[in-house]
């Protein structure tokens, strides 16, 4: 059905398009074949999904370390984990990082590999803010938002098909291709709506989990207040919308719905505690590059 | 004290941006401030905006601007009474936050406004400096403040989107972050104690 449909456009752009005579030679099985590669991409199983997720969370860890304070790592994964105990897919095998880079942006790769920066945790003001930024990641990571942009990506999207069980596919070639493409969606974004989509449903998360549901708009305020041309928002702000967007838009969907919700704990000592430790011992990483 | 003190710092370093060419918008006026122990640098700051005239009770005890013309409200809700209009990058004082409102005070007027129709901190040189507490990280690296203590806006150790295109795998790093990971019983008793109550919320819609 949609093979045929696809037939008569093609016939149709190359009955109005101004090409040359040979062009318009129509080859049907050829059009079978183009047929066959645009038909939907197998939906990777959960085993899969976090064996591709971990393979990518090696590449962004290459590109950017843990940072090495055992308290301030195993503090997050106790604020996520509750966080993600509160979604669709409580049962994923989280992990939680915070990466050892000035720079202010967070990530999560498939299966439940979340990170934050240091940078952009130390301009956080309390644990909502916290938990806020954490929820947003979750909630691409339940919403399989990078996992759908890898598969809609020409390149991974054939890479990913032509592989089996990724498990059993990690020595081929092929798959090294499909995880460094895979890490490069990182350096590009995710579509605006899964941005929107994912503070819509993180403030929700973050209210479940017992917190103010405001902290997430307050980091969004805090990095609407960040010169643009600052250096350490400059991948952030490439890879996701304005963050003043942002902010008007779940402002305005949790206004009615959310704010009875506003009075709820934003666990301040314990954050500026954890942080006061996490300075006086803070010696930077080594990078790899 | 400690909110001032950073608030202090933030302004030190908006003076000595100002002073490495950049002008305020109005007439600056001299004042010292003293940042740390044993560091005071001469600093410019607009007239509105002195950290005298702060209220130190205040909750953030914060400035900000108007992005946008604002009609003020006399309550933290869309149906409230108007308090008044501010034209766009009035400077303000952060009173107090609510849910998706602030309560500023500008130009002899106060009031409720929505958290995206105002630019926190003091201005466009403060914005550069980022938050208090990576002044404050830069002071616990250091050891002190001034001219060193100060948080650098460009070749910071930072993440670019050419890092991640070149990236090596780092397995190790994967591996450590087992260590990291917290059980769901680990994760329920810290949020407990932090008083933190579970509530069953539905998803909102777009």
């Amino acid at each position: 059905m949609k093979i045929t449909k696809l037939i008569l456009l093609i016939g149709a752009l190359a009955l109005t398009a101004p090409w040359p005579a040979s062009a318009l030679k129509l080859d049907v099985e050829k059009l079978r074949d183009v047929g066959e590669k645009l038909k939907p991409l197998r939906q990777p199983s959960e085993g899969d999904e976090i064996t591709l997720g971990k393979d990518v969370a090696a590449n962004l860890l290459g590109a950017s370390p843990l940072v090495n304070d055992p308290a301030l790592q195993s503090y997050v994964n106790k604020v996520g984990q509750w966080i993600a105990m509160h979604t669709d897919r409580p049962n994923l095998p989280w992990h939680f990082g915070v990466m050892d880079t000035d720079s202010v942006n967070a990530f999560a790769t498939p299966g439940g590999y979340v990170f934050i920066t240091r940078g952009m945790l130390l301009r956080m003001h309390d644990e909502s803010e916290l938990a806020g930024v954490l929820a947003h990641e979750i909630s691409h990571v339940v919403a399989k938002h990078a996992l759908n942009t890898m598969r809609k990506d020409k390149l991974t999207g054939m890479l990913s098909e032509k592989l089996g069980d990724y498990a059993q596919s990690r020595g081929k070639p092929e798959y090294a291709k499909l995880v460094s493409a895979g890490t490069e969606i990182y350096a590009r974004g995710l579509d605006k709506a899964d941005e929107f989509a994912a503070d819509r449903m993180g403030v929700v998360l973050a209210a479940r989990a017992g917190y103010d549901p405001y902290g997430l708009p307050a980091v969004l305020q805090t990095l609407a207040s960040i010169n643009p041309k600052d250096d350490a928002v400059s991948l952030m702000f490439k890879t996701h919308p304005d963050s003043e967007k942002r902010l008007e838009l779940v402002t305005n969907a949790m206004e009615g719905r959310l704010d009875k919700y506003a009075n709820q704990p934003k666990v301040t000592d314990r954050f500026s505690n954890i942080i006061k430790s996490h300075i006086s011992i803070y010696k930077p990483a080594k990078t790899n590059n | 004290m400690k909110r001032l003190l950073l608030l202090s710092l933030a302004l030190g370093l908006a003076a000595m941006t100002a002073a490495c060419g950049k002008e305020t918008a109005t007439a600056p006026k001299e004042t010292n401030v003293s940042v740390a122990k044993n560091t005071s640098v001469t600093t410019k700051e607009t007239t509105e905006t002195t950290a005298s005239a702060k209220p130190a009770d205040t909750a953030a005890g914060e400035t900000g601007s108007t992005r946008t013309a604002v009609n003020l409200m006399a309550g933290p809700y869309s149906d409230a009474k108007p308090a008044g209009q501010l034209p766009q990058n009035t400077t303000v004082q952060i009173l107090e936050r609510r849910g998706g409102w602030m309560r500023i005070s500008g130009k002899g007027k106060t009031g409720w406004a929505k958290l995206f129709q105002v630019r926190t901190g003091t201005g466009p040189e403060a914005q550069k400096s980022g938050e208090g507490l990576a002044i404050l990280r830069n002071i616990g690296e250091t050891g002190r403040s001034g001219s060193q203590g100060i948080v650098a806006t460009t070749g910071i150790r930072g993440l670019s989107a050419e890092d991640l295109k070149t990236a090596k795998p780092n397995p190790q790093a994967v591996a450590a972050m087992d260590s990291y990971r917290a059980s769901d019983g680990t994760a329920r008793q810290y949020a407990q104690s932090a008083g933190l109550k579970e509530k069953n919320i539905p998803f909102l819609s777009p």
